[in-house]
């Protein structure tokens, strides 16, 4: 990595981890390990609970990591990964110096990739290690390959919901509304519909994708994966992680930095 | 250097600038204009963070927009007080520095230097939320400075300095433009450009309305009469001479008597014929002032 890399994607990741939104993720990051401590103390007091550790941490993953807080976080972080500055009015700083456009874009959202995945896989870690350890020391060990797949498949989903929200921010004028239609409209509701529509949000190839086949939601789960493969969901993701990446650096190599009320305001 | 050729730049129905030409030569160019004239449209257009409508912004040849070796070579200081506000002035232009290609250690060193220049020095370690008005304008300034760049594109740069800081702010300036660098200087406070340099280019809605030299800017507005202030032991006896010259459209008396403002249609004849009087008579001239060879003058009568 050379020098401009270097600061750019620290800058990126230290400003995106220390800001008010960094803050709140971080919370939602950690609300899982709550609810899990929630369930073993109940657990420890005697109280009958209708779930074990292993279906909560299945759930987490499934429900609250892949439908909520991956969703969520990419949307807020993806749409201000230049939207912020443009509205901050830094943005010349970043275009007025010599980084190719694209690069700056990629560096940006590899930055804004990796605080996110350290978010989601702490979430996911600690809510493994508190849950599944309820059934036991060696239920660690047995489900780490579970855990394993999991964590791949939300740094994927971390990737390609950054790559689609990151394009909105830079091709939209008002990029959080749309987003959020996206992110819990279309994403939500079309991801549950039979037919080939679902194949069309990312929610469904991440669902397809997850180790977890039983649990309470297993109807719905088994009703979403049968319809296709585990390489199929596999191609889908990394085509629309590649496609909207390649739309964001078309976009940011045609982006001007100073809009027309600032320029002679 | 950079050139700019046809440029016009329109935000839907409202013209930015229209149809501009010119060449960016080393040394400090002035950029006049009154608020809207165009200035800040074509400083950014020249520094590559916004595109023609039409014609062409280039550097030896090659668009700058968006172009990494043209930006290499440009040091921008935005107008708009924006930064990024928790961070210090050091690591402000430090980090900048590092996007312009330098190391860690090399944009440390340069961006304390740049910070030197600018006047700022250790104070440069503040947080950037915390500092003054001028302050924050020195920040800007080292950052478009920090990378060595051959042209250096200010806008308004001297907005909220106290005086010292003015005076140290335009000294800066006009040694940049004496070590050849191209510097363009926005601004519309007439003084604060006249005391950078005499090179100018006047805006005015969106169109380039002058250009050049101050002097020569003025000797090209023909329709307008030069008001030149005399003064002498015997006004009276020269007031009689020079208004039977043809190019001396009147002369007025001022002050105790000894005062004279003369408007002159054409300079030169008459820098001429006033040769030859002195050289035939003593009128005992003390003064001999062009009034309208200053900038103020050069741009009422453009602007008005």
């Amino acid at each position: 990595m050379d020098s401009p890399t270097r600061a750019l994607f620290g800058f990126t990741a230290l400003r995106m981890a220390l800001s008010v939104k960094g803050l709140l993720f971080g919370l939602m990051a950690a609300f899982p390990w709550g609810v899990t401590l929630l369930l073993r103390l109940l657990v420890a007091k005697g109280i009958p609970v209708p779930l074990g550790g292993i279906t909560l941490y299945g759930m987490v993953v499934f429900l609250y990591v892949c439908g909520f807080l991956l969703p969520l976080s990419t949307l807020f972080f993806g749409v201000g990964l230049i939207a912020d500055e443009r509205e901050g009015g830094t943005l010349p700083y970043l275009f007025g110096r010599p980084v190719p456009r694209a690069r700056l874009f990629l560096v940006r959202y590899a930055a804004m990739s990796a605080v996110i995945v350290a978010g989601c896989w702490a979430s996911v870690l600690g809510t493994y290690v508190l849950g599944v350890s309820e059934a036991g020391a060696g239920a660690l060990g047995r489900e780490a390959g579970t855990l394993l797949l999991d964590l791949g498949v939300v740094g994927l989903g971390a990737l390609v919901y950054g790559a689609l929200f990151a394009f909105l921010g830079l091709s939209l004028k008002r990029p959080l509304f749309a987003g959020l239609l996206i992110g819990f409209g279309w994403e939500n509701a079309v991801a549950y519909i039979p037919g080939f529509l679902k194949r069309l949000t990312v929610l469904f190839h991440l669902h397809t994708l997850l180790p977890h086949g039983g649990g309470p939601t297993g109807i719905i789960q088994q009703m979403l994966s049968s319809s296709e493969s585990k390489t199929a969901a596999l191609l889908f993701l990394v085509f629309y992680g590649v496609l909207f990446v390649g739309l964001a650096c078309f976009v940011i190599r045609r982006l001007e930095a100073a809009s027309a009320q600032e320029a002679d305001a | 250097m950079i050139r700019v050729q046809n440029a016009s730049r329109w935000y839907g129905l409202v013209v930015g600038i229209n149809r501009v030409s010119l060449d960016l030569e080393p040394g400090v160019t002035g950029l006049l204009g009154v608020n809207g004239a165009g200035k800040s449209t074509l400083l950014n257009l020249m520094a590559g963070l916004l595109k023609p409508t039409a014609g062409s912004v280039t550097l030896d040849g090659e668009p700058i927009f968006a172009h990494p070796r043209a930006l290499a070579r440009i040091g921008y200081c935005p107008g708009a007080d924006r930064f990024w506000e928790d961070m210090t002035g050091l690591e402000f232009v430090t980090f900048l520095g590092r996007l312009s290609g330098l190391t860690a250690a090399a944009a440390k060193e340069r961006a304390g230097r740049a910070l030197q220049e600018v006047a700022l020095g250790d104070e440069g370690g503040k947080r950037i939320r915390a500092m003054s008005k001028g302050m924050r304008q020195k920040v800007k300034m080292a950052q478009a400075l920090v990378h060595d760049p051959q042209i250096l594109l200010l806008d308004e740069p001297l907005n909220g300095m106290d005086p010292p800081s003015r005076a140290h702010a335009i000294a800066a300036i006009k040694r940049w433009g004496e070590e050849g660098r191209c510097v363009l200087v926005s601004s519309h406070l007439l003084h604060e450009v006249e005391a950078m340099t005499s090179r100018i280019l006047l805006l005015h809605y969106g169109r380039v309305l002058a250009s050049g030299e101050v002097p020569q800017v003025r000797e090209a507005i023909a329709s307008r009469p030069l008001k030149v202030f005399l003064r002498c032991a015997d006004a009276r006896t020269l007031a009689s001479v020079l208004i039977a010259w043809p190019t001396v459209a009147s002369v007025t008396f001022a002050g105790d008597g000894r005062n004279l403002t003369v408007e002159v249609s054409d300079a030169s004849d008459f820098r001429a014929r006033l040769g030859a009087l002195l050289a035939e008579r003593e009128v005992g001239l003390e003064i001999l002032n062009p009034l309208d060879d200053n900038l103020a003058a050069v741009f009422s009568y453009l602007v008005a």
